[in-house]
């Protein structure tokens, strides 16, 4: 029993940074990143006899993990209202302050998005996944996946040019 | 810009990102997959329920061992009710006897030797040995039902009988509480009985004043509702005055939820998907008990009074709503429940029409929830309600008048109160609690053994 906690611990040691980096892509706050990240490793373990081997084990852990975050997602948006999934801002600027940026503030900019934003944006341009993929992971259409992603993208070059601006100012 | 390009560059930054998780995090993690899983929460219910069954069974085997030893001793007495001389006895006062001594206040108390041909019966309720103890009520109590004096006219009652039996041998209480005993429930020590009790349900709110949810008045928003249980009971007497009751039942609980009006829409919600046959992000309803989650494709809801229905802003889109008929205003959240209730009874009177209290705990397992359009619960559901307690807790109590039928047929009456120790919804989904209570009028039959 002992040992098997340790192996777990070496599990963990091996895997957190990683899968904390992604749980906070997924999580507007820290805390939530943390929700995620003990529930996903609790699945880890609970499911570790079941990784058949193909593909890599570090595949397999974060395809938990991202599960984890949309299994938080769906259980989250029934509790919000209609303002906090959605957001109405149009932004125009096309200046971009992306490059000036440091990782903290790409990240913080990300956790800002509406979380449907947010869901769509990290499953799309980060893991990879069709419109399909994300209106069947997320119980969405695919149109809306796509104009969530649309809308992801123009708060995300708004907020970055305020971002760059302040460091300009700062600089 | 290139769309592509925002997407790239945020992968360049954050596709594997790497950041050292707190300290505490593997602690909370360690505690977790330390603790048993979810899925063990099943057992560990029936766990409880093999233990009042345990129980129950235990106290049944207990009691039934003591009679078998009073059964014993009468045996080792080597008397029988049918062959004992009624004439030993002495006659009660009042009682006119030529041939028997009439016992006066001043009289030396009489014993068994002093009447010469002592019966086993009149020995047995002399022996002091057997008077000391109130667990020898048992025994007595036992006695007094292979001997029906009473019945025989040997025996007389109330004040009489205390007179009676005062200067014989002290232990008068005991032996009154024998004889009210008898006759009760026919003398029996265990009994099975079934009950159905209409409900009146509905819930008190506890936390944030007036459980004020975003500015939602529940307690105006809300109403109870009635409902019923039912349940098969066993009835262990532990004593002349205390009964344990276990038993299992079926019991529904609930509330109206008023002000929410419902369109009926022609076709289905533009957000319906054909392919998995749900609608995507469906309507949901704040409740002070949950949060329901609407699944009806054919039904739209707003909120007259408040804000308690959650929208997803293109559920409707392409749809005019003021066009759309309205139905009906309101839901009806119903929540089933299996309990085990343990209770226990106190005699507070044993007469020809028993009167008990009644106080104990029951333990609840939530077997489904539904909610129905309006008022109506035997019509089909239109949806469910989330973040309800699997397991709850309650207190039970009330009174009940238990009318014998016949000698091992009773009637129960129990006006019956229960209110929910625990919350009914799970913590942090609601900003107050509510714990649900009902009245009831329990009406059922026993027989006993």
């Amino acid at each position: 029993m002992q040992s098997r906690k340790v192996d777990q611990y070496h599990l963990y040691a091996m895997y957190s940074r990683k899968m904390y980096g992604i749980c906070l892509r997924y999580a507007a706050s820290t805390d939530e990143a943390q929700d995620i990240l003990q529930e996903g490793f609790i699945k880890v373990f609970k499911h570790l006899s079941s990784y058949s081997g193909k593909g890599s084990l570090e595949g397999w852990i974060k395809r938990i993990f991202i599960n984890t975050a949309i299994e938080k997602y769906r259980e989250r948006i029934y509790h919000l209202s209609v303002d906090e999934v959605g957001d109405n801002g149009e932004f125009v600027n096309e200046n971009m302050g992306v490059e000036a940026l440091n990782v903290r503030d790409i990240l913080t900019v990300v956790q800002q998005l509406p979380v449907q934003y947010r869901m769509v944006f990290n499953l799309y341009a980060l893991e990879g996944y069709s419109h399909k993929e994300i209106a069947e992971a997320l119980d969405i259409s695919e149109s809306t996946a796509r104009s969530n992603l649309a809308r992801a993208r123009r708060i995300l070059k708004h907020k970055l040019n305020k971002e760059f601006e302040v460091i300009l100012q700062a600089i | 810009m290139d769309q592509q390009y925002i997407d790239r560059k945020f992968r360049e930054k954050l596709d594997g990102l790497e950041v050292n998780p707190p300290v505490e995090a593997w602690l909370s993690i360690s505690e977790a997959i330390s603790k048993p899983s979810r899925k063990g929460a099943v057992p560990v219910f029936f766990r409880m329920a093999a233990a009042v069954a345990v129980l129950v069974v235990s106290l049944f085997s207990l009691n039934f061992l003591f009679l078998n030893r009073a059964g014993q001793d009468a045996e080792l007495t080597d008397w029988s009710v049918q062959d004992a001389p009624l004439y030993d006895l002495p006659p009660g006062p009042g009682e006119e006897s030529a041939e028997s001594p009439t016992i006066t206040d001043d009289a030396a108390p009489v014993t068994a030797t002093q009447i010469g041909q002592p019966s086993p019966a009149r020995a047995f309720f002399s022996d002091p040995a057997r008077m000391i103890s109130r667990d020898n009520v048992y025994l007595q109590r036992t006695a007094l039902s292979f001997l029906p004096l009473r019945d025989r006219g040997v025996v007389p009652t109330g004040d009489a009988f205390e007179a009676w039996n005062e200067p014989m041998n002290g232990s008068t209480d005991q032996l009154i509480l024998a004889a009210e005993t008898d006759g009760i429930r026919g003398n029996n020590n265990l009994s099975f009985g079934a009950h159905f009790s209409p409900q009146y349900n509905y819930r008190i709110l506890r936390g944030v004043s007036d459980m004020s949810f975003r500015d939602i008045p529940f307690q105006s928003l809300e109403e109870r509702i009635m409902t019923y249980s039912v349940g098969l009971n066993t009835f262990i007497e532990l004593s002349p005055r205390w009964t344990l009751q276990a038993g299992v039942g079926y019991m529904n609980m609930g509330q109206y939820v008023k002000d929410i009006a419902s369109y009926q829409h022609p076709s289905r919600l533009p957000l319906y998907n054909s392919n998995t046959g749900q609608v995507n992000h469906p309507q949901s309803i704040i409740t002070s008990q949950g949060n329901i989650r609407l699944a009806d494709p054919h039904l739209y809801f707003a909120d007259k009074q408040s804000y308690r229905v959650l929208t997803n802003r293109h559920a409707m889109e392409g749809t005019d709503v003021q066009s759309l008929t309205e139905s009906q205003e309101g839901v009806t959240q119903v929540f089933r429940f299996v309990e085990v209730p343990v209770v226990f009874r106190y005699a507070v009177f044993n007469g020809d029409v028993g009167l008990r209290l009644k106080g104990g705990l029951a333990a609840s397992y939530l077997l489904n929830n539904d909610v129905f359009l309006g008022h109506d619960v035997m019509q089909n559901p239109i949806g469910k309600t989330t973040g309800i307690r699997q397991f709850n807790f309650s207190a039970v109590g009330g009174f009940a008048m238990d009318i014998p039928l016949t000698g091992n047929l009773t009637f129960h009456l129990e006006p019956t109160g229960q209110i929910f120790i625990s919350p009914i919804v799970r913590e942090g989904v609601m900003t107050g609690h509510a714990y649900p209570y009902g009245f009831s009028l329990q009406t059922g039959i026993s027989y006993g053994f």
